[in-house]
């Protein structure tokens, strides 16, 4: 049994790479907003709390340089898409229920014609870009309010020929305020706006003093992103992500929404086998548009859903065609990704990871094994059956007052 | 908390495993540029190789004249997958469709179809 199922997912992972599709370098073009807006969307999850701390770190692994091809008008380039992700937050209290901390994100990721730890190939046809989010926070937990606010910086190492000029930023501010459950993000390319996300996570969550279970834990987290990609103040594109708890903070619902002609984006229903998240099962779906120049005046749109899935093992994620890799990994589809990684969030001392509602079971097994090595301890009269009830005869006890400082 | 530490442990020999995986080791055994020499046993004079575009614009490979009998010099570049190369010659220009390149040094000789055109197979 265990030899036909590990030959059917060698098998699968041979064909997943087999039929993998190329990526294209408008996407890798691309990748800079789109991972600031993902340190951006992390950060607010985590300041959530405000307060505690968080770390985070991995990278895709992609055995086979067939695998990601890059697909340029030139061909197909054999060669490696690559991400490799770090992130901290730490927070101490610097006055009773006042916290202050920092936070670190950084993102390292392109396409290469070598797989590389430190040093890419730089070929003619690589991209390799860092983005870095840091900033300061601030938390009242009495009041229960958080103020953080920092910099991005978006540093292109090196371009090939077939994308885009553009220029190293230090300029991107962003700030993030939160109030109880609503919280409001803003992002600056030096005056000029870039983002502005209002978010009512009104879920229960039980990690921040809520409710553990009840109807309270039902009510929806929902997002208001508004985009915009140039100089000029309009508002390019608008997104609402609504997440939903659908049973006992296990099962939730996602949906993200374009506020425009094409209205669906992404639905994804995950399942996390405990609430904090530490493992997770998802099934995804996307909508894919792609916009087809037909002439110069006349852009055809055509789309398709993009099924997948992935499973998150705590250390590895598995992914197939799952939305999260189709945005964040410069729409790689066709082929299974292996992400190593490792990320945990804490609070108060307990454990959880990003996003969860309740903290780790581990917590309560420290309490059982407490409980247990009591148990140990206990004086069992000698030749009583296992299960028999447990009687201490009182011959002999002496009883000594203890006194409350230093004893008698 | 010694099976703990085991475990701990064995993730990470796994863990640096798969980083040393990930650190160039493919390049080991893996060309990531394509050095190319031809030599034109074909009647034809050849002028320049290209990979060509989609849309028709092209990046010029190997630039050397090459009269028949004549060998070019090994040109390095990038190419490493599958392209269109075109095969410029005095009067026509000869394209080969989905040509992959593995890496690593390429001999190519060219030499006359039947037909008229160019027969192209990599020593």
């Amino acid at each position: 049994m265990q030899f036909v199922l590990k030959s059917a997912l060698i098998s699968l992972v041979l064909v997943g790479i087999v039929l993998a599709d190329g990526i294209k370098p408008d996407a890798l073009a691309k990748d800079g907003a789109v991972t600031r807006d993902r340190h951006l969307t992390e950060i607010r999850d985590i300041m959530r709390g405000g307060r505690g701390g968080y770390i985070d770190f991995g990278f895709y692994y992609t055995p086979s340089r067939e695998q990601l091809p890059l697909e340029s008008q030139y061909g197909e380039h054999d060669g490696f898409a690559f991400n490799h992700h770090f992130a901290a937050f730490g927070a101490g209290e610097v006055a009773k229920n006042r916290h202050m901390g920092a936070l670190l994100w950084f993102d390292r990721s392109g396409w290469d014609g070598e797989d590389f730890f430190l040093f890419p190939q730089y070929n003619d046809f690589g991209l390799q870009r860092s983005v870095v989010t840091w900033g300061l926070t601030f938390t009242d937990a009495r009041m229960n309010w958080t103020l953080a606010a920092g910099m991005q910086h978006q540093n292109l190492e090196h371009h090939g020929k077939l994308y885009p000029d553009e220029s190293d930023s230090l300029a991107y501010s962003w700030a993030h305020l939160r109030f109880s459950k609503l919280s409001a993000q803003a992002n600056f390319y030096r005056t000029d706006w870039r983002l502005f996300r209002v978010s009512l996570d009104l879920e229960s969550r039980a990690i921040y003093g809520g409710r553990k279970s009840g109807l309270l834990t039902y009510l929806p987290n929902v997002s208001l992103s508004m985009y915009n990609t140039d100089d000029e103040n309009d508002i390019d594109s608008m997104r609402i992500n609504w997440e939903q708890n659908l049973y006992d903070q296990r099962l939730y619902a996602e949906v993200a929404i374009d506020l425009n002609d094409t209205w669906f984006h992404s639905a994804a229903l995950k399942f996390y086998p405990d609430p904090s998240r530490m493992i997770g099962f998802e099934a995804t779906c996307l909508n894919r548009v792609r916009h087809k120049q037909l002439s110069d005046d006349f852009v055809e749109e055509e789309s398709d859903l993009l099924w997948g899935g992935a499973i998150d093992l705590l250390f590895a994620r598995f992914a197939y065609n799952a939305a999260y890799d189709y945005e964040n990994f410069f729409g790689a589809k066709g082929t299974f990704l292996v992400e190593f990684k490792f990320n945990l969030a804490t609070i108060d001392g307990w454990l959880f990871n990003r996003g969860a509602a309740r903290s780790a079971p581990m917590q309560t097994d420290v309490v059982k094994q407490f409980d247990k090595k009591a148990g140990s301890n206990e004086i069992t009269p000698i030749g009583s059956a296992k299960g028999a009830p447990k009687t201490i005869e009182a011959k002999g006890i002496r009883y000594e007052k203890v006194g409350s400082e230093g004893g008698n | 908390m010694k099976g703990a530490m085991k475990k701990i442990s064995v993730l990470a020999v796994l863990i640096a495993c798969c980083i040393t995986l990930s650190g160039c080791l493919t390049h080991w055994f893996l060309d990531s540029t394509t050095r190319l020499q031809i030599e034109n046993k074909s009647s034809k004079t050849v002028v320049e190789v290209d990979i060509l575009a989609e849309d028709g614009s092209y990046r010029a490979w190997i630039q050397d004249t090459l009269r028949t009998g004549e060998k070019s010099r090994v040109y390095e570049e990038d190419w490493v997958g599958t392209f269109t190369l075109r095969i410029r010659t005095l009067g026509a220009d000869f394209d080969i469709q989905n040509l992959s390149f593995d890496g690593g040094s390429e001999y190519m000789v060219l030499s006359d179809d039947e037909d008229g055109s160019l027969h192209y197979e990599f020593k």
